[in-house]
């Protein structure tokens, strides 16, 4: 009498919660505002921009629908509102609809996919936990030590992987030691610097994290090209001094000095000949990236030959392209694709028009947009929060008379050192569910390390680009 | 031309047919008898009417020619009447095949055949013999027999040839007579006198020589596998060695001889020159050789019956062992399974005793739990309330789930957290108005009262726990009384309870249905009376397989005897089972039939059996019933022992 | 949405105590009781009702008027309660029970009674884990009863926000 069970999954729609609701009634109101009243001094074009700017604010913030969802909307929108293909009339064609499209493959994105075809491999081989076995070699004994080093290790693999994706790879080597510790501060402290150097190491290259394709992404649709070896240049040595003040505060507040912690984790390389293969493929595209300035190749193309020889060797295969992280990816376009309608329609010329910047000296401009981007992205998405704001800081730019490559990343940059909540980011809320973090010690410990973070990002950095005259 | 005495009856030759057979029948034999009268008939019932005479003629002999159609038929209807039944039977035939005296030759009832035509005076010659043989069994002082001789003059009872002639003598005189005619030609022989325990002839030795025993007697033994056999002592006959001639020459036995006896020892040619001489000593030896053969060959077929009867009695024998063999068996497995049980009741008792004392802890230590507790209660400031939960919880019989989901819901409103209002549930705090109350005043007393109730809950099981232990322990002791002498004034409702708690757990989601009547107190060994109740009862709950319904009856069917019926509506036992479910060893466990504990029903048949009780099982799908009936005044043998 | 237990025992103390062993799990997952097979097909109601997942059930095999075994295989039937992993708890389940438990009601573990609470916590925490992983479930809310470090696959590839 057993039935066989059917393979048809039970999809079940969620119930929108009450904030939900209330942002597809605000969404909804804000989209229809500006097309209906007559904004001075906006074109109409400007002013469809701006219902679906307010739209993607409100869906963005609170999440009324999937990101995703709302970064494709944004998409469809452009296209249906302000390209050829428009079904309102009476407005001029600002873009093309397959220039709204090409957002789907915008280099950064081919970059990305790169990045997460090589972190999806690094998995499969169990090339990321081998690495962070050996790396920790150096660092057994002491609780603080190994804190420094798996600070460090997350950091590093947080470079190329994705932060959540660090998260998860280096709980599943913690925990077991963790629930060997005592209960007490020793274990809050090492379950948060996990979260925390996967936040900060996703700083420290273009692929590291969404933000900072956002930010590429927009700044080469303006013309602003950023290497990747110039990113990390720029971002590289906020990265260490952030983790190493993390290291130092959360080791303080929390380890106790001179408690015995063995990490003995044993590296079990994949010899197999996919493998290695693997192994050289990765290498090499790391190699490529950092060595841009010589070969002029740019990174993007790098990053899609990974893509075309792990597939065309079979190393990695249809299956490993489906698992992608895809709405990451979509998400990022989706940014893209608002901060270039957002160009294209004059809207940020209306916006810079708003508030006479000239009489903000450019300091405060800056922490400002470095202090609404640590907050916003705090409660939201980081990516939304840079897909919001980088158009707005690269609008800015001129207004102020400042250089956008720079303020777009410290936008970008103060949307990643958000880490003072659980809903924060995916590895805080993975550190959360662990049960060994509270909200407190989260907030508090976020709280400081992203204030100064963003102090340094805001005060420290563009004056030592200014010195090394990178910017 | 009647010749006889008064006395004697008539004597009639009926010949049975017509034409010109029968008339040359009838006219050879009128020639021939004066003392017979030949009559013709045309069939049997024309010859009844013949014989049908008030002086009750007699008929010796009857002679059916071919001419009465099926032989068969005739002959048949001849012997349906009496005078006709004795009579002997001759045919006369012109026919060259007969396929119509089966039946005739089957009952023997065919004595003499002749063809058509004969040789003048055979048929006459035929009838001769058939009347005179006739005469001789039926009437043997019969004078006419006398009358009866042959055209040369000889009486009828001596054969024509020498060999039959020879053969009618006596053995001595032929031996006799055969020696004479060998001395005849060789002049005279020797006797050798020879002392018993002689081999005169050699098994499987070449043999030169014929011997003539005249005195004493000679054995034939032979070696075989089984070993040395004699096989003929008394039939051995008197010429030894003569049919090794058939025998290549080679001694078949070892003639041994065992009294003294005198033999002639001829050699091979010197019997051969004899035989060649005195063609009459042919003849001679011929008949001394089938008369011993005739002896040896009826020994033989003795023999062969002897061995047929003995297999047969061998056959007897071993279905005999066969039974005793099984009927061991039986006994063995009975003895087996009583010892089991014997062991098992023992095991039982044991542990029971053991677990006295620490049931007894526990219960002591629930009880002690609940007072102590209650006392550190008594020093907490809300340790008035918290108490009131634990003894609420103690005391309350456990609630259904359903029923505590239900009051969850009705508190989640007041919580609005559903693990809060599970926690209130738990405390005892089931009234919304108070749970509100509660919460306004004090929501850490929640996590007191939950713990008191937790408290409360747990000393509750604790004693059922105990309490479930003490019932068991108590059923187990009386379950495993050791065998003795038949107790007086037993309670069989108190067996029967025992057993059902002690298989409760074989009963589990079955209904019983318990109707006791009024019994008297009963003389029995109640111990093994509950291995009865295990047995019934396991056996109807395996039928039921988990869900049903079994009642126990109880009443008193008269004055002597009381009757216990367990009743099952499973599906019932196959009627091609039933009549064997008491034999010992059986089991359909693949089936719907299955006994516990290795026992059966046929352990439970004999201790009712023993109690002098009966025990039936009357079984159709849906009502399958086990009825003991019991004797009050205990079982018949302790019944003679005491009186 | 949470995920549930569903423990399914008719003696009311091997129910509490069943259920006072999984205390250390509320929070994380719905722990609900019922004494029979009714009772456990309108908790299974409840629980849907409430947007849960019923995730494991654990069984007693003597039930009033029908077995463990029996509930598990209508568990089978129905599409609520299919992808539930399965548990028998039972110190009476002969080899036959259980042959048909394994074959045709897809038994994942069993647990002699008595207990041992640590191996019952411990089952408890594997089967949930199996189901969140069977089935790619969103770990982080039930992550206390799971055993994260299994588990922590399922995030990989989640993502960045």
């Amino acid at each position: 009498m057993s039935a066989p069970p059917t393979s048809r999954p039970r999809v079940r729609l969620p119930r929108p919660t009450r904030l939900q609701r209330g942002g597809l009634l605000v969404g909804a109101v804000v989209f229809l505002l500006p097309l209906v009243v007559d904004i001075p001094g906006l074109d109409p074009a400007g002013q469809r921009m701006l219902a679906i700017f307010l739209l993607a604010i409100v869906f963005w913030v609170t999440e009324a629908i999937p990101l995703v969802a709302t970064a494709v909307l944004v998409i469809l929108l452009q296209v249906l509102l302000l390209s050829e293909q428009a079904i309102l009339p009476g407005s001029e064609e600002v873009l093309t609809s397959a220039s709204v499209f090409a957002a789907l493959a915008d280099p950064v994105i081919v970059l990305f996919l790169g990045g997460f075809l090589i972190a999806d491999g690094a998995a499969k081989f169990g090339l990321d936990r081998n690495l962070a076995a050996v790396l920790m070699r150096p660092f057994a004994g002491d609780a603080r030590r190994t804190v420094l080093g798996l600070m460090l290790i997350t950091a590093l693999l947080s470079m190329f992987v994705s932060n959540t994706a660090t998260t998860a790879t280096m709980f599943a080597v913690v925990i077991p030691i963790l629930v060997a510790l005592p209960p007490g501060k020793a274990r809050t402290g090492l379950a948060l610097s996990i979260p925390v150097a996967a936040n900060v190491g996703g700083l420290g290259t273009p692929v590291g994290s969404p933000p900072n394709a956002i930010a590429l992404g927009q700044l080469t649709a303006m013309g602003e090209q950023v290497s990747f070896l110039g990113w990390m240049l720029l971002a590289v040595p906020l990265m260490l001094v952030v983790l190493l003040f993390a290291w130092w505060f959360l080791t303080r507040r929390y380890v106790p000095p001179g408690v015995p912690l063995d990490l003995e984790l044993t590296a079990d390389f994949d010899r197999s000949p996919a493998a290695r293969l693997f192994y050289v493929v990765a290498a090499g595209t790391v190699t490529l990236w950092l060595t841009e300035p010589l070969h002029g190749i740019s990174s993007s193309t790098v990053g899609f030959l990974p893509v075309v020889v792990l597939l065309a060797t079979q190393v990695m295969t249809g299956d490993d392209l489906k698992v992608l992280q895809w709405p990451v990816l979509w998400l990022v376009a989706g940014g893209i694709a608002l901060g270039s309608g957002i160009g294209a329609s004059g809207l940020d010329v209306w916006l810079l028009g708003l508030v006479a910047w000239e009489s903000f000296p450019v300091t405060a401009v800056v922490v400002l947009l470095a202090v609404v981007g640590l907050g916003l992205s705090t409660v939201i998405s980081n990516s939304a929060t840079a897909n919001l704001l980088v158009p707005l800081a690269i609008s800015l730019a001129a207004g102020i008379g400042t250089d956008p490559t720079a303020i777009a990343v410290v936008v970008a940059l103060a949307c990643s050192l958000a880490m003072a909540l659980p809903i924060s980011t995916p590895p805080n809320a993975i550190a959360y569910a662990t049960g060994e973090v509270d909200t407190r010690a989260m907030a508090s410990s976020g709280i400081v390390i992203g204030a100064v973070g963003v102090g340094l990002l805001v005060f420290g950095l563009p004056p030592l680009w200014n010195l090394l005259g990178l910017v | 031309m009647s010749v006889r005495d008064d006395g004697d009856p008539r004597l009639l030759s009926v010949v049975v047919g017509t034409g010109p057979i029968a008339a040359r029948v009838v006219e050879e034999l009128r020639a021939e008898f004066r003392f017979v009268e030949v009559v013709e008939v045309a069939d049997a019932t024309a010859a009844a009417g013949l014989v049908e005479q008030p002086d009750e003629p007699q008929v010796p002999l009857v002679v059916v020619t071919s001419t009465v159609g099926s032989v068969d038929e005739a002959v048949d209807a001849l012997d349906r009447f009496t005078v006709f039944a004795s009579a002997r039977v001759a045919l006369v035939t012109d026919r060259q095949v007969h396929d119509d005296v089966a039946g005739a030759v089957d009952r023997d009832r065919l004595d003499a055949i002749v063809a058509v035509p004969w040789t003048a005076g055979a048929l006459a010659g035929h009838a001769r013999s058939q009347i005179a043989r006739w005469l001789r069994e039926h009437r043997p002082d019969d004078p006419r027999t006398d009358l009866l001789v042959t055209p040369e003059g000889r009486p009828l009872e001596r054969p024509d040839s020498e060999l039959l002639r020879e053969m009618e003598l006596e053995a001595d005189d032929v031996t006799r007579q055969m020696l004479a005619s060998i001395e005849r030609v060789l002049g005279p022989r020797p006797r050798l006198r020879l002392p018993a325990g002689v081999r005169i002839t050699h098994q499987d030795h070449p043999v030169d020589a014929v011997l003539l025993v005249l005195r004493g007697s000679v054995a034939l033994d032979r070696t075989t596998r089984v070993g040395d056999l004699r096989l003929h002592h008394a039939s051995t006959g008197p010429i030894v060695g003569l049919l090794s001639l058939a025998h290549q020459r080679r001694a078949y036995f070892t003639a041994r001889t065992t009294t003294e006896v005198d033999v002639v020892h001829l050699s091979i040619e010197q019997l051969d020159r004899a035989l060649r001489e005195d063609p009459d000593l042919g003849a001679a030896l011929a008949a001394v050789s089938i008369r011993a053969l005739a002896r040896r060959l009826r020994r033989a077929e003795q023999l062969q019956v002897e061995k047929i009867e003995l297999n047969r009695t061998l056959d007897e024998e071993r279905q005999r062992l066969r039974e005793a063999l099984t009927a061991l068996e039986q006994a063995r497995m009975e003895l087996i399974a009583q010892a089991r049980f014997a062991t098992l009741g023992e095991l039982a008792a044991g542990i029971a005793h053991e677990l006295n004392n620490p049931v007894a802890a526990l219960e002591r230590a629930a009880s002690y739990l609940a007072e102590d507790v209650g006392r550190v209660l008594a020093t907490h400031p809300q340790g008035e309330l918290a108490d009131v939960a634990l003894r609420s919880a103690r005391d309350r019989p456990p609630r259904g789930t359903a029923e505590e989901r239900q009051l969850r819901r009705a508190l989640e409103p007041v919580t609005g957290d559903r693990d809060l209002a599970r926690r209130l549930v738990a405390a005892g705090v089931t009234d919304p108005d108070m749970a509100r109350q509660l919460l306004a005043a004090d929501a850490d007393l929640v996590g007191l009262l939950e713990a008191a109730a937790g408290i409360g809950g747990a000393v509750r099981n604790l004693e059922l726990a105990s309490r479930r232990i003490t019932g068991l322990v108590s059923s187990l002791r009386s379950y495993a009384r050791p065998d003795g002498d038949p107790l007086d004034d037993v309670d069989l409702h108190d067996g029967l309870d025992d057993t059902l708690r002690l298989t409760a757990h074989r009963l589990r989601g079955i209904e019983v249905a318990r109707d006791y009547g009024e019994l008297p107190r009963l003389r029995c060994h109640p111990a093994q009376l509950d291995q009865v109740w295990t047995n019934l009862l396991v056996n109807a709950a395996d039928s039921l397989d988990g869900s049903g319904r079994i009642t126990i009856t109880t009443e008193r069917p008269d004055d002597d005897h009381v009757r216990i019926r367990i009743l099952d509506d499973g599906p019932g036992i196959d009627p091609e089972v039933l009549p064997r479910v008491f034999e010992p060893r059986f089991s359909t466990k693949q089936g719907t039939v299955r006994f516990g504990l290795g026992l059966g029903l046929g352990i439970a048949k004999r201790i009712v059996d023993d109690h002098g009780g009966r025990l039936t099982l009357a079984s159709e799908p849906g009502r399958t019933e086990a009825c003991v009936v019991l004797p009050i005044d205990g079982p018949p043998d302790d019944r003679e022992a005491r009186s | 949405m949470k995920l549930a237990v569903l423990i399914l025992e008719d003696e009311p103390p091997v129910r509490d105590a069943l259920e006072r062993d999984l205390a250390p799990f509320r929070g994380a997952i719905r722990i609900e009781v019922a004494e029979d097979v009714d009772d456990a097909w309108a908790v299974v109601g409840e629980i849907d009702a409430d947007d849960d997942r019923l995730a494991l059930v654990l069984a007693d095999h003597r039930l009033p008027g029908t077995t463990g075994v029996d509930f598990l295989v209508q568990l089978l039937a129905d599409d609520r309660t299919r992808a539930a992993r399965k548990v028998l708890v039972t110190g009476q389940a002969d080899q036959a029970d259980t042959i048909r438990a394994v074959n045709e009601a897809g038994l994942d573990r069993y647990v002699a009674k008595p207990w041992d609470p640590d191996e019952l916590r411990a089952v408890v925490r594997n089967e949930l884990t199996e189901h969140v992983l069977e089935h790619r479930l969103d770990p982080l809310p039930h992550l206390a009863a799971l055993d994260a470090a299994r588990v922590m696959v399922l995030l990989r590839d989640r993502g960045d926000r």
